[in-house]
């Protein structure tokens, strides 16, 4: 999370901050601490086994603060293979099918019931405790259709992905070593064809081009679920956009017009917001920065960039921030970016890179 | 027809305690009672309505109380006869006072207080020097150790649960003297007890200063002899200026808001 001001959310906040639908599950961890410090209530509440508990909040963060501190020493340092617990691949080392399939090493699938007794292996996806349950099975679905495509690709020998291994994120040439970039470019990093077609055809990996259909699948799927089922909520949320900047150019908002029943928002109504107007100046910052920064270097890249950054805010940060705000899962446009940048740059890396940062971060936190 | 019946009985079976229900602690059942009291029918109608509007497509929100909502407003036979449906209509009259003075959302009703004190101070010294040190301390490491492998980087959690001790220290070392009144507000360096506020201040800051620009991903290919060679990225004021660019042109702020 690196973002402090920006330029765009402004206008955003509107539509994710003020709508009580916007949960922010990421955030209600830091929450929990804070009222543990200072606001412990001590109110019993329903647990498990049917009984109501009412332990304070900072002790049970203390013991499982303590219990996580002495556990972590196993995994992480005195018994390591607790980490990757690779009791398949273990059992049969030399099977190519099994370590291919079952190892959780080697850029394989791990399909391995119990793979690790570490936590921050588990939590690598996203935390199962803030994440909500809906959006853990929605993920576990997702790996499941990706497991099949991919093996499916693998065992069909689709695109040569059976001469890969099956799950790496590497790029191969047509010996099945490693891509190497530095065959095909110029001294100035801009790729040459007549190079390219002495070398070789990049091939990649089964796992690697499924990521690639999620990606795409993804950025869709975004979307239109944004369309089906918010176009209301952000109708509402335009319309007082419209209405606040008539109103006052922009100073303090209008009544709760979308939806006022959340008493945390009624709660900080009392206080002045943020004028529109330092997010648009934030805003014309960023573009000023950026094209000088671009500019007075030689870096051969467009201004355009600055703007294609923002032209991507405006299309997805609205659809990727209520998702982030429902699921607590972001949806990440750097594929996305780099594919269109990748078209625009012909062939200059630092163009690409500078299309993929700008198309990633304006709509990420 | 049939699903409604079944439903109905269900909902007026024997049944436990309502904060269980409810999925709400017995405080804030209390305080959803006091307030349910006062409304009439009509707006406890209207607050459910509105509440299936903005929740029904919401995963998050609970499914039990989605379908006794859906059941309370759209079974004619609890209009008609009242005496039948008691159980179901208080507890929707609880609902309703837990809705309106309240998260409708149990994970949120559990860790955010629906009552706000807006004299308590926020913006103090306190805040700004253990919010900046943190923020340094944070931004520093994170960007030294980023390229490290596996690469060593230090959360904002670790920020907020260390500012707790270090807020308790300046308030009880720093002086408590008003030094001088802004806008008629008096000004001390020490304005009392560390509050949440406070703490929750200094936990932004840091978060804000725990990442690393995707531009410095950039200035290391860029700069780097086996990958791009280009020393001119060397410079302070390149570096600087697209950092700063690509960084106020993002969006999603972290909605300290519902604090």
């Amino acid at each position: 999370m690196m973002l402090t001001s920006q330029g765009i959310a402004g206008v955003c906040r509107r539509f994710l901050v003020w709508p009580a639908y916007c949960v922010w599950p990421g955030n209600l961890s830091t929450l929990a601490l804070n009222k543990a410090f200072h606001r412990d209530d001590k109110s019993a509440v329903p647990g498990p086994f049917g009984r109501l508990y009412n332990w304070s909040r900072i002790n049970f963060f203390y013991i499982t603060f303590a219990i996580m501190f002495v556990y972590y020493w196993f995994p992480g340092y005195i018994f390591q293979a607790l980490s990757t617990f690779d009791w398949i691949g273990w059992i049969a080392p030399n099977n190519n099918l099994v370590v291919n399939l079952a190892s959780v090493e080697y850029l394989s699938l791990g399909l391995n019931p119990w793979p690790t007794f570490d936590y921050n292996y588990q939590t690598g996806i996203g935390s199962g405790l803030l994440t909500p349950l809906f959006t853990v099975m929605n993920m576990f679905i997702g790996i499941i259709c990706a497991v099949i495509t991919m093996l499916i690709m693998w065992f069909k020998n689709a695109w040569n992905t059976g001469y890969l291994p099956l799950n790496s994120n590497g790029t191969y040439d047509n010996t099945g070593a490693r891509y190497n970039v530095s065959n095909i470019i110029d001294d100035k990093v801009r790729f040459v064809d007549e190079k390219y077609q002495a070398y070789s055809q990049p091939w990649m990996a089964a796992g690697n081009l499924v990521t690639y259909f999620f990606f795409f699948a993804s950025y869709s799927a975004t979307v239109s679920y944004t369309m089906l089922y918010h176009r209301q909520e952000i109708w509402r949320g335009l319309k007082g956009s419209f209405a606040s900047m008539k109103a006052k150019f922009g100073r303090g908002h209008t009544e709760a017009v979308h939806g006022g029943e959340d008493v945390h928002f009624r709660l900080m109504q009392q206080y002045e917001e943020v004028s529109e107007l330092w997010y648009m100046a934030i805003l014309v910052l960023a573009v000023v920065f950026g094209i000088v920064g671009l500019a007075c270097w030689p870096t051969g890249v467009s201004v355009g960039v600055v703007f294609y950054g923002i032209m991507f805010a405006f299309v997805f940060c609205i659809p990727i921030g209520i998702i982030y705000g429902i699921t607590g899962q972001q949806v990440t446009l750097n594929v996305l970016a780099e594919f269109i940048g990748g078209v625009i740059g012909k062939g200059d890396a630092l163009s690409l890179n500078y299309f993929k940062m700008y198309g990633k971060s304006s709509s990420a936190a | 027809m049939i699903w409604t019946l079944l439903a109905t009985s269900e909902l007026t079976g024997p049944a436990p305690f309502s904060d269980c229900r409810l999925n709400a602690s017995e405080k804030d059942i209390l305080n959803a009672e006091v307030l349910g009291a006062t409304l009439s029918d009509e707006q406890v109608r209207e607050i459910l309505v509105e509440t299936r509007e903005n929740h029904e497509h919401d995963q998050n929100f609970d499914t039990d109380t989605l379908h006794k909502i859906i059941e309370y407003l759209d079974n004619p036979d609890i209009q008609a006869n009242p005496q039948n449906y008691k159980a179901l209509i208080d507890e929707m009259r609880i609902e309703a006072g837990l809705i309106r003075g309240n998260s409708p959302y149990a994970m949120v009703r559990g860790v955010v207080d629906p009552i706000d004190d807006p004299e308590m101070p926020s913006s103090t010294f306190r805040v700004w020097f253990i919010g900046i040190l943190y923020a340094g301390i944070l931004a520093f490491v994170n960007q030294l150790f980023s390229e490290r492998f596996p690469a060593v980087s230090i959360g904002a959690a670790v920020a907020q649960f260390l500012a707790y001790p270090a807020g308790k220290l300046l308030e009880r070392i720093l002086p408590r003297k008003t030094l001088f009144t802004i806008r008629g507000r008096p000004f001390s360096l020490n304005p009392g007890p560390f509050n949440a506020k406070e703490q929750m201040l200094i936990t932004i800051m840091a978060n804000a200063a725990a990442g690393t620009p995707y531009t410095s991903s950039i200035i290391f290919v860029q700069v780097l002899k086996n990958y791009f060679n280009q020393p001119w990225a060397r410079s302070y004021g390149y570096q600087l200026l697209n950092t700063l660019a690509s960084t106020f042109v993002g969006i999603v702020s972290h909605p300290a808001h519902s604090l």
